[in-house]
């Protein structure tokens, strides 16, 4: 089920009263910052981490893994007040008052397959640069700024990798198959998801925490995707041949072939639309032969959105 | 994934398994088919070895008869976005009534049949003070699946597993588990 992961919260100190600064202190460790001279205090509870100057205390870190030991499944909306709660007694301020700066909406989801084999199958995203690290991680970034990420991973992989995997809840460690999905709000929160302030105890909210699924399920939506192809029966003419031929071998190399290819042809045609204009002519003939339907035939394409869709569900 | 021959080296919490057929026979009082399927327990399995909860929702003559109903239906029932689609009941003597054993929440990847999740009542008691008799497993994850033709259904009880639930419902959904139902299957005894 969709919840929420990594969050960033700031609380001005004009909201912290002295013992929670003295508290803080004591926790922390003095540094000064090289390139203001400013003195601030850094430090831990749990996993999260915060630092604390004139400005006031920034907190950041997974909000799922400081309430349940593990971020594998990610803190639902009903969750969400008491590990607040629970923060709030530990900094000795109002952790529910606190802006909030960054996002993370997440979602681990059983596949049938390795979540290596549905990466391939991701393609452009407009505004967004497509990243694939590796064969178990892909991220797109939106602009310059990175005001918003999207990610796949192996998630099993990644907690082999940190030592982790007996933390795994047994419902992901016996299926083996785990992939993560997160979509990131890294800026400007409240303005991307249309609220005037957002408050991190307004993410428990149903209409906020609707927004952030809504954005977590149309930002995968945006993706285009290869679908599996309808049958060869489809064809009728010879110029239908031809465009089949050219989506079969295209859907057998994978969006993320497609995408790269463009790129690389992006950096050598001097045209402003001649890239665009190269994605929608390598398109054309997928589009007119996929098979949305049923994903019986095998595809991954379909079994992932479904996946995806599945975890929005009875959320907000 | 690793099956193993000794399903215990597998699940490390108590598992229980039921199976379930479709009651075809007419409504005693109408005499007319029923309104809402009704499921009767045929076949159980419990990894522990010990009673199964499914036993304790047992009428005098010892059958387990479960009624399914589409919350839809129900125009007093939530029409939150989060209520569950389905709903079991059973008759249960101390209520003189009926009695919401699990609504049921269906996974959207399900392939011809349907999986479904829910969980017990969280609560000790019922109204007139009545026990809740699946108190003992108000920590358990409840999956179901009912066949795409309606005929059979069959139950899961996954002790201590209730805030994974929807996870276990979505694996059971694509097939991750399908060696550890064939075992409960091939290990089920009737009822």
């Amino acid at each position: 089920m969709v919840g929420i992961d990594t969050l960033a919260i700031f609380l001005p100190i004009g909201r912290m009263t002295r013992e929670a600064n003295a508290a803080l202190v004591s926790l922390a460790r003095e540094e000064r910052i090289k390139r203001t001279g400013e003195i601030c205090y850094r430090g831990a509870v749990g996993n999260l981490r915060f630092s604390l100057d004139g400005r006031g205390l920034y907190v950041v870190g997974s909000l799922a893994a400081y309430a349940h030991g593990q971020n594998v499944e990610p803190l639902r909306r009903s969750e969400i007040p008491q590990a607040l709660e629970r923060l709030s007694d530990e900094l000795h301020a109002d952790a529910s008052a606190a802006s909030v700066c960054r996002v993370d909406v997440a979602a681990t989801m059983i596949m049938q397959h390795k979540p290596g084999a549905y990466l391939p199958i991701l393609g452009y995203l407009p505004h967004f640069t497509r990243l694939a690290m590796g064969e178990t991680t892909l991220e797109y970034r939106r602009g310059k700024q990175r005001k918003q990420e999207l990610a796949f991973y192996d998630k099993t992989e990644e907690c082999r990798a940190r030592g982790g995997e007996s933390l795994m809840p047994s419902a992901y460690r016996l299926a083996g198959n785990a992939l993560r999905y997160e979509a990131r709000l890294m800026k400007q929160v409240p303005a991307q998801i249309g609220v005037s302030c957002l408050q991190a105890g307004m993410l428990s909210d149903r209409n906020v925490f609707a927004r952030l699924c809504g954005f977590f399920l149309e930002s995968f939506k945006a993706i285009r995707k290869t679908y599996a192809m309808e049958s060869v029966q489809a064809v009728k003419t010879p110029k239908e041949g031809e465009d089949y031929i050219k989506a079969l071998l295209l859907s057998q190399a994978g969006s993320g072939f497609v995408e790269e290819y463009v790129q690389r042809l992006g950096e050598v045609m001097p045209g402003k639309n001649d890239k665009s204009r190269l994605r929608a002519l390598l398109e054309a003939p997928g589009k007119k032969f996929s098979n949305r339907g049923d994903w019986n035939g095998g595809s991954l394409a379909r079994e992932l959105d479904l996946a995806v869709i599945n975890e929005t569900l009875y959320t907000a | 994934m690793e099956t193993g021959n000794n399903i215990f080296s597998v699940f490390q919490f108590e598992v229980e398994y039921g199976a379930f057929f479709r009651d075809d026979a007419l409504s005693p009082k109408s005499g007319m088919p029923r309104r809402n399927p009704v499921y009767v327990l045929t076949h159980t399995y419990n990894t522990a070895g010990g009673g199964a909860s499914l036993g304790s929702l047992a009428r005098k003559d010892g059958s387990v008869r479960l009624t399914l109903i589409k919350t839809a239906d129900n125009a007093s029932y939530s029409k939150s976005a989060t209520a569950p689609e389905l709903m079991l009941q059973c008759y249960y003597p101390p209520l003189r009534g009926t009695y919401n054993v699990t609504g049921l929440r269906r996974d959207a990847a399900s392939l011809g049949d349907s999986w479904y999740s829910g969980a017990a009542l969280d609560a000790p008691r019922l109204r007139n003070e009545a026990p809740n008799p699946l108190c003992g497993i108000r920590e358990a994850a409840i999956i179901a699946r009912i066949a795409a033709d309606g005929r059979e259904m069959e139950m899961l009880v996954l002790h201590g597993k209730r805030a994974e639930a929807d996870a276990y419902r979505h694996g059971f959904a694509v097939g991750a588990y399908d060696p550890y139902i064939e075992l409960f299957r091939k290990n089920a005894v009737g009822w």
